[in-house]
């Protein structure tokens, strides 16, 4: 058989067949475009914020290469560094760190770049240039403010660096600067080579001949492949091929080996993504199933003349395509703007970066992602009703009908209408049952206890792991103390590290919390994600080391009556302050499970011993761990108190060190007592109560000290939170209206389009009851009645499920979340269901009319 | 014989791509109670244009339908439908059943428009589906699952469930074989001499000795006129004759 090209005749009956029924094609081209629309807004904001994320970790991380060697003298550098697998490779000298007062909190090190490095370390100068000159250095925009250097370029500067354990004066000329940002665990200081060889030679012999704890003059070698895949096997198979010594010290960046991405954003993403593609197949499908059954005279009459089910299934494949060609970039425009328009709000939520946020991150992946999602639904969609058409045979294509419920109407097609109209409701009843399951109060009080709370910038920093915990200076309480209406002031001191008791007290606490089966139950579900976990093993590591992990804290009597007090000596929930603070009592933590259960670590009236860990007792000990001698500081030789357990208390989220561990066997002391046994330290955290109407002054004065004063210090207020609820709340609620909107516009686009289809496949019926006497009125009133159906169906199906979906899921996530309380909500419905109603009385009618525009004769010869 | 719908100057005009098209020009006609009239004609003469003009279904571009002493010309949709459902019925060539529905269940819509539901209504519906043939067997049965004389005999049945005072037919033997076209051609036959009007367009001159006068039609004005006695089967070759006479005067 000669083989025929007949693909010009095919595209010919696709898009003939679609010029002549424009705007059938219309409405699947917009319903194309929604369906992009979701599908791009959803990867821009998602591959945005992933890139947000990852560079966040960048930045924290100190640069953007996959991976690198650190300590490598000039010779090990050139063995490695034209190794054909690498795609780039460049380098950096280490110098020197900062030791100058002002940068206490600035930590800074010095180093010689490449300039390549540079930018991938983000520390590029933003303005001015790479140091050339000896006495040349970019600094950070943050150094540079914690050295209260203006940011100018040609400035002239002087501080204190140590090189190789020598800590001089060191002046220089600010040739360039760079925004910093405040969650790298270090600031980044860029002197130039002839610096750098001066005070910081490169080192020409490996570091094993070398000895010593010298770090000036190494080069750490900072290289990517050719993709982010497996880069730890990568970077060993480097080490082997390139013969470099076996014990060379190599970091991976942590911001490509995932991990990072939240399990609960991931979560979200998903039900997104599949809503959108259902929501998109739902229409799609639902489109192309009515327009294949309204032209399936036409294919009948197709296959009669010799098309075969193939060619009849290119034609709508083809038919398919071409509205995706249209539809999809005109999607991915929309979206992308869209999806641009809401970062910054749904950044605005996430501790990611601070440079830079909320931006927009491109790349192709993204388009190619939305457009690939979307064609997949169009094609997915069009595939059933494509093999439907395929199938036929002509005579029965020829003289086609629906298979019909008993009312007359196609089942499976009604089916789908009332779900797709359903989806957007239920999306609404979710959205809007999160939305208000955010309660205020409970917010509040997780978040404030007092007015305000200052403490350093890292504390509660989720992002950042190295905490200051002493970060409440001198300067700021002297400041404070003179300020006008503050009532009170109340201090929290903290001492991390572990608890560790005498036998006595040891064997009571192995007896009464230790050996529990509730110890082994939190330890299991806290490491439930580790494949075979042995609790014992971990067990048994308690009980040898007879320590357990524990906080001390110390507060004052402001920050004590905050406390949530569990049970007392007293038999009492109130702590008697004065009894407390006599020097004698602690307060314990308890031990509390995610399930809410708890028990105590330790009951009122028994006694318990604190080691003090002031740092003039501290001492080096060499200790071995897992086989290595490992140098660590020990109190050994600090006094130890016994103490008798006054009470038991919970501490509030805001009030304590916002760190989880298996453990928190936490003792609070009087803030005297604490200071007495721990020496002299700054507070962690300082509550403060200002009176009402001096609330606006003092909170000038706060703002304007912890930026312009000392910017190491943050603070919280009652104002600041209401203000992140509303902006939690608004863009919970915005991203919710959104979607809402869309997916809504979606489930109106194909009840608009059924109904319209339906009266126009039915025309020459229509026109037929109209030749035997029906009117107008009467049979816009039977089309009335038919949309009324799918009405009342789409509001007891929207009902049950959004019941289902609100008793279910949404109870699940907002019991989940500390700050939301759940209640039942079907409000949505309110407000949907008499515009639908609305809707399906005017639509049928608008489109009655259209029709009956042509004289019963016309629509009776239409065949 | 009264007359029942007369038309005075009719006119219908299509406009085609700007290009004016006049079917019917000028016609002045009468129809008479109880005759079964047949419009005959060449493809293109007007035929059908002039049955939905003349029922109500199309309105004219000029002159005056009277049904009756009633003008119906110039009622608007909504009130033509009413005037329809009142007083005429309607058989097509094409049929069109309403497929989603069984044989009993299509003359009932057709009769529901019209009047309440009733049991005696349904036992007319009974009684005329076996009157045309169509036995109990078939009732629940859908058009798809029915020949195309059947279709067309449940057809008449719709048309004629409301006593309609006339029965418009266009074609109705047009897409059926000869012998189911006969089964409906006998029905049709079997209404006239209870005294049915009937108006039916059709080409077919098997068709038309069925009528008892018979209009021909040549470029939208009414040529020629042909009156014939009642049918009845025993005279059929004269019938023939004379019709087939009238016929080719008339340049058929």
């Amino acid at each position: 058989m000669n083989k025929v090209n007949n693909k010009k005749a095919i595209n010919n009956l696709a898009l003939s067949g679609i010029k002549v029924n424009i705007k059938k094609y219309l409405v699947l081209i917009a319903s194309v475009i929604l369906t992009t629309l979701l599908f791009s807004s959803l990867f821009t904001v998602g591959g945005s914020m992933l890139k947000e994320i990852q560079l966040s970790t960048m930045r924290q991380v100190g640069g953007s290469y996959h991976s690198g060697f650190k300590y490598l003298c000039q010779s090990e550098y050139d063995q490695i560094k034209d190794d054909s697998e690498l795609k780039d490779i460049n380098y950096r000298i280490i110098v020197g760190i900062s030791n100058d007062k002002r940068l206490l909190k600035t930590r800074t090190e010095f180093n010689y770049f490449e300039p390549d490095n540079a930018k991938g370390c983000f520390c590029y100068p933003e303005v001015g240039k790479m140091p050339e000159k000896e006495n040349e250095i970019v600094l950070s925009d943050l150094t540079l403010k914690a050295l209260g250097v203006p940011e100018k370029v040609g400035e002239k500067l002087s501080f204190d660096m140590t090189i190789a354990d020598e800590t001089k004066t060191y002046d220089f000329v600010l040739s360039g600067y760079y925004r910093g940002d405040p969650i790298s665990m270090a600031q980044l200081g860029l002197v130039s080579k002839a610096f750098q060889e001066k005070n910081a030679p490169t080192k020409q012999k490996p570091l094993p001949e070398c000895g010593g704890n010298d770090y000036a003059g190494w080069i750490s070698a900072d290289f990517n492949f050719s993709n982010s895949f497996n880069i730890e096997k990568k970077t060993i198979a480097l080490i082997k091929r390139t013969g470099i010594r076996d014990d060379v010290e190599y970091g991976i960046n942590w911001a490509y080996v995932g991990g990072k991405i939240d399990p609960s954003m991931a979560i979200v993403c998903g039900i997104l993504l599949l809503t959108f593609f259902a929501a998109g197949y739902l229409i799609i499908y639902n489109i192309f199933y009515l327009n294949i059954i309204s032209d399936m005279q036409e294919y009948g009459l197709l296959k009669t003349i010799g098309t075969t089910g193939k060619q009849l299934k290119k034609v709508v494949i083809r038919r398919a395509s071409f509205i995706s060609v249209i539809g999809i970039p005109i999607g991915l425009i929309l979206g992308v703007g869209v999806g641009a328009l809401l970062l910054p709000i749904i950044s605005d939520e996430f501790v990611t970066v601070s440079i830079d946020k909320g931006q927009l991150h491109m790349n192709a992946w993204i388009i190619i992602g939305a457009a690939f999602f979307s064609y997949i639904t169009v094609l997915i969609s069009a595939g059933k009703p494509c093999k439907k058409a395929a199938k036929v045979s002509p005579i029965e294509a020829l003289k086609y009908t629906e298979v019909r419920g008993k009312d007359g109407k196609p089942k499976k097609k009604m089916a789908l209408v009332v779900l797709s109209l359903s989806l957007s409701i239920i999306v609404l009843i979710g959205a809007y049952a999160f939305i208000t399951g955010f309660d205020m109060d409970s917010y509040i009080g997780n978040l404030v206890i007092a007015d305000y709370s200052v403490q350093d910038a890292t504390l509660d920093n989720p992002g950042v792991y190295d905490k200051q915990t002493e970060g409440v200076n001198k300067e700021f309480l002297d400041a404070l103390e003179v300020q006008e209406g503050v009532n009170e002031i109340g201090n929290v001191y903290i001492s991390c590290g572990a608890q560790e008791f005498n036998d006595e007290t040891w064997a009571k606490f192995e007896e009464n919390f230790l050996s529990t089966e509730f110890v082994k139950k939190k330890l299991e579900n806290d490491n439930a994600s580790i494949p075979d976990y042995d609790v014992n093993v971990d067990l048994e590591y308690i009980e040898e080391s007879k320590t357990i992990e524990g906080n001390t804290y110390g507060m004052g009597e402001f920050a004590v009556n905050k406390l949530d007090v569990i049970e007392t000596i007293d038999g009492t929930d109130k702590i008697d302050w004065n009894k407390f603070n006599s020097g004698d009592y602690v307060l314990a933590i308890r031990c509390t499970q995610d399930s809410g259960e708890s028990l105590n670590y330790f009951n009122p009236g028994d006694k318990v011993q604190i080691r003090s860990h002031d740092p003039k007792y501290a001492k080096k000990v060499e200790k071995e761990f897992e086989g290595k001698i490992i140098e660590r500081e020990s109190f050994e030789d600090a006094p130890v108190k016994e103490y008798e357990v006054y009470g038991v208390v919970d501490i509030p989220f805001p009030l304590g060190m916002q760190m989880y561990y298996a453990f928190n066997c936490d003792f609070i002391l009087p803030e005297s007592e604490y200071l007495s046994l721990y020496g002299e330290r700054n507070p962690m955290r300082t509550l403060i109560d200002v009176e009402e109407s001096c609330e606006g002054k003092f909170d000038e004065w706060i703002k304007n000290y912890t930026t312009s004063v000392d910017s190491s210090l943050a603070y919280n207020s009652k104002e600041s939170v209401v203000e992140q609820y509303k902006s939690f709340g608004d863009m919970i609620a915005l991203v919710g209206t959104i979607v809402s909107v869309i997916l809504g516009l979606i489930g109106l686009l194909n009840f608009a389009n059924t109904i319209i289809t339906s009266i126009l496949v039915r025309s020459r019926e229509l026109a037929m009851l109209e030749a035997v006497g029906m009117t107008g009125k009467q049979q816009k009133m039977s089309l009335i009645k038919e949309g009324f159906v799918y009405f009342l169906w789409t509001a007891l199906v929207a009902t049950v499920l959004g019941t289902i979906l609100n008793c279910t899921l949404i109870k699940a996530l907002v019991d989940g979340i500390a700050m939301f309380t759940w209640h039942f909500t079907l409000a949505p419905l309110a407000i949907c269901l008499p515009i639908l109603c609305v809707l399906i009385l005017i639509i049928p009618v608008v489109a009655y009319n259209n029709l009956s525009k042509k004289s019963v004769v016309d629509r009776l010869r239409v065949e | 014989m009264d007359t029942i719908l007369k038309t005075e100057k009719l006119c219908k005009s299509f406009s085609n791509a700007g290009l004016q098209q006049h079917v019917i020009k000028n016609m002045d006609l009468e129809i008479y109670e109880g005759d079964f009239t047949v419009i005959m004609g060449s493809s293109g003469s007007g035929k059908s244009t002039l049955l939905y003009a003349l029922s109500g279904m199309d309105k004219p571009t000029l002159g005056k339908v009277y049904f009756g002493n009633e003008e119906i010309s110039g009622l608007n949709n909504d009130q033509l439908a009413v005037f329809r459902r009142k007083n005429c019925g309607f058989v097509f060539q094409s049929i069109y059943l309403l497929d989603n529905m069984n044989v009993f269940d299509n003359i009932m819509t057709g009769a529901l428009v019209v009047q309440k539901n009733s049991p005696e209504l349904v036992d007319r519906v009974k009684e005329l589906l076996k009157k045309v043939g169509i036995e109990e067997d078939m009732w629940k049965k859908y058009p798809n699952q029915l020949s195309g004389g059947e279709c067309q005999r449940v057809g008449i049945v719709r048309a004629v469930i409301n006593d309609p005072k006339i029965l418009f037919a266009d074609e109705p033997t047009g897409a059926l074989n000869s012998s189911s076209g006969q089964d409906v051609l006998d029905v049709f036959t079997d209404l006239h001499k209870r005294g049915q009007s009937i108006v039916m367009v059709t080409h077919d001159i098997k068709t038309a000795l069925r009528g008892s006068r018979v209009i021909y039609l040549r470029d939208g004005g009414i040529v020629g006129e042909h009156r014939m006695q009642d049918y009845e089967a025993d005279d059929l070759a004269k019938r023939r004759e004379s019709l087939q006479n009238f016929l080719n005067e008339m340049g058929w």
